[in-house]
C-alpha cells in the first residue's frame, strides 16, 4: 500500500506541477493580498494579534484553491474513473491528504517569509511559531481533504469548498491565531495546549475521514 | 496457468433519470468465453447500462453480481479483474503514455517487453514519452485500449471502442478481440454493426420514455 500511495503522490505532483495552475493562483493570491495589506497599512505598526490574523487569513484563502483542486481536477478532466479503476479508496484518500499537506507546507514556506517581511512580524519564539505553523497546516488539510472530495461530486465546486471549509476549520483558525499571537508577542506565555488541541483535532478528523471516504469515493 | 472462470449476472436492472425511464428489467448472464453487444439509438442508455454492469454506476432497481470460480467478487476487488474503455475514462493529460501505464499498474507491473510489444502493435511506441495532451483523439483511444487490456483482464467492457479510430486502428482492435475473446467476458456498447458482429449475443435498448 505504501508503494501505491507514493506512486499516487508522485502522479499528483507531476500532474499539478506540469500545469501549475492551482499553485500559481495560490501564490499569486498570497502575493497580492500580502502586498495590499502592506500598502493599506502604510507602515503603521500592527499589533501582533492582528498580524497573526492577517497571516492565517492569507494562508487559509491562498490554500483553498490548491486544496480543493486535488479532487476537482479529477472530476473536471474525467480522470476520476481512471483513478477509481486503478487505486483503492484508501490509497486515494491517503495520497491526496499527504499531497495536500505537502502543498500547504510549500505555501507556508512561501507565504510566511513574505508576511514576516511585509507585515513586519517579529518572531519571538521561533520553535513555538514553527510548530504552530506545522500543526495548523496539518489540522486545516486534515479537515478540508474530505470536504474537497465531497465538493468535487457537486457543481459550483470552487466557491462551495471555501464556504463549507470555513465553519469546519474555524476552531483551528481560532486556536492557531491565538498560538501564533503568543509566539510573536514578547511577554506572552506560549500554551502547548494549543498544539495538543490541533493534534487531537487532526487525529479525530483523519479517522472519521478515512472511514467515510470509501463511501463518498465509491458512490461518487 | 489455471484458467479462471468468471460469471457476471445482471438481474432485473432498471435505470431512470427523473421521469425518463432509460431501461428496465434487463436481465442477462455471461460466463468466460461469452460476449454481448449492447446496441440502440443515441440516448437509449447503452453507456449507462455498461457502466452499471461494470459497477461504476448504480442502478435504480436490480443488481449485478460477479463471480470468479463460483466465488462472489466484491465491488472493490472487481476493479482488478476488469478492463474498461469509455469516453468517461480519461488517462492523465499531463503525463506521458508510459507514466500513465506505470501509475495504472503500480502494484502489478506488466513485463517491459510486453508493454513495448503492445505499444508497437497499437502504433504508440514512438509517442510513448509525449504528454497525452499532445495526442490526437485516435491516439488517445488507442492508449485507452492499451491500458484497459495490458493487465489481461478477465472481463472487458468497451464503450464505442472504434470511435475516432482509423481503419488500421479498428483492425488492430478487432484482431485483438478475436484472439482474447475465448478467455474473457466481453461486453460492448456500440452502434457499429461490425463491432456488434464481434459479439455472439446482443441486447437492443429501445426508447421507452414512459
Amino acid at each position: 500500500m505504501v508503494q501505491t500511495i507514493l506512486s499516487s503522490i508522485r502522479k499528483d505532483f507531476r500532474v499539478e506541477f506540469r500545469g501549475r495552475y492551482a499553485i500559481n493562483v495560490s501564490v499569486a493570491f498570497a502575493f497580492i493580498t500580502t502586498l495590499s495589506i502592506s500598502f493599506a497599512t502604510g507602515g503603521t505598526a500592527i499589533r501582533p494579534a492582528i498580524q497573526a490574523i492577517f497571516l492565517w487569513v492569507i494562508l487559509f484563502f491562498s490554500a483553498m484553491n490548491s486544496l480543493s483542486h486535488v479532487f476537482t481536477r479529477e472530476e473536471e478532466e474525467s480522470t476520476a474513473l481512471f483513478l477509481r479503476l486503478h487505486s483503492s479508496a484508501e490509497t486515494v484518500f491517503l495520497s491526496k491528504l499527504l499531497y495536500n499537506m505537502a502543498v500547504f507546507m510549500f505555501l507556508e514556506m512561501l507565504i510566511v517569509p513574505l508576511c514576516v517581511f511585509f507585515l513586519s512580524i517579529t518572531v519571538i519564539q521561533p520553535v513555538q511559531f514553527t510548530i504552530t505553523m506545522l500543526a495548523g497546516g496539518i489540522a486545516i488539510t486534515s479537515a478540508t481533504t474530505i470536504i474537497a472530495a465531497i465538493v468535487s461530486q457537486s457543481g459550483g465546486r470552487g466557491s462551495l469548498f471555501t464556504i463549507l471549509s470555513f465553519p469546519v476549520t474555524l476552531p483551528v483558525l481560532w486556536v492557531t491565531i491565538d498560538a501564533t499571537t503568543r509566539s510573536i508577542t514578547s511577554g506572552l506565555i506560549f500554551s502547548w495546549n494549543s498544539v495538543l488541541f490541533l493534534g487531537a483535532f487532526s487525529m479525530a478528523l483523519l479517522i472519521v475521514s478515512y472511514l467515510l471516504f470509501p463511501v463518498i469515493w465509491d458512490e461518487g | 496457468m489455471v484458467k479462471q472462470t468468471y460469471q457476471v449476472t445482471a438481474d432485473t436492472i432498471g435505470k431512470r433519470f427523473g421521469n425518463v425511464v432509460l431501461f428496465r428489467n434487463i436481465h442477462f448472464s455471461l460466463v468466460t468465453g461469452q460476449s454481448m453487444a449492447i446496441t440502440g439509438p443515441n440516448g437509449s442508455g447503452k453507456s449507462t447500462l455498461l457502466s452499471i454492469t461494470a459497477k461504476l454506476a448504480t442502478p435504480d432497481r436490480g443488481k449485478v453480481v460477479y463471480q470468479r470460480d463460483q466465488k462472489i467478487i466484491g465491488r472493490r476487488e472487481l476493479f482488478s479483474h476488469i478492463g474498461m474503455v469509455s469516453p468517461d475514462i480519461m488517462p492523465y493529460r499531463e503525463l506521458t503514455a508510459i507514466e500513465n501505464i506505470r501509475f495504472a499498474f503500480n502494484t502489478f507491473t506488466p513485463a517491459e517487453d510486453h508493454v513495448h510489444d503492445r505499444m508497437e502493435a497499437l502504433g504508440l511506441y514512438s509517442h510513448r514519452h509525449k504528454p497525452v495532451a499532445q495526442y490526437s483523439t485516435g491516439m488517445l483511444q488507442r492508449l485507452k485500449l492499451l491500458v484497459a487490456t495490458l493487465g489481461t483482464p478477465g472481463i472487458l467492457f468497451l464503450d464505442e471502442p472504434g470511435s475516432n479510430l482509423d481503419t488500421t486502428g479498428k483492425d488492430i482492435i478487432y484482431t485483438y478481440l478475436d484472439q482474447v475473446r475465448p478467455d474473457i467476458i466481453l461486453c460492448m456498447a456500440t452502434n457499429e454493426s461490425t463491432e456488434a458482429g464481434l459479439c455472439e449475443r446482443s441486447i437492443y435498448l429501445g426508447t421507452d420514455h414512459s
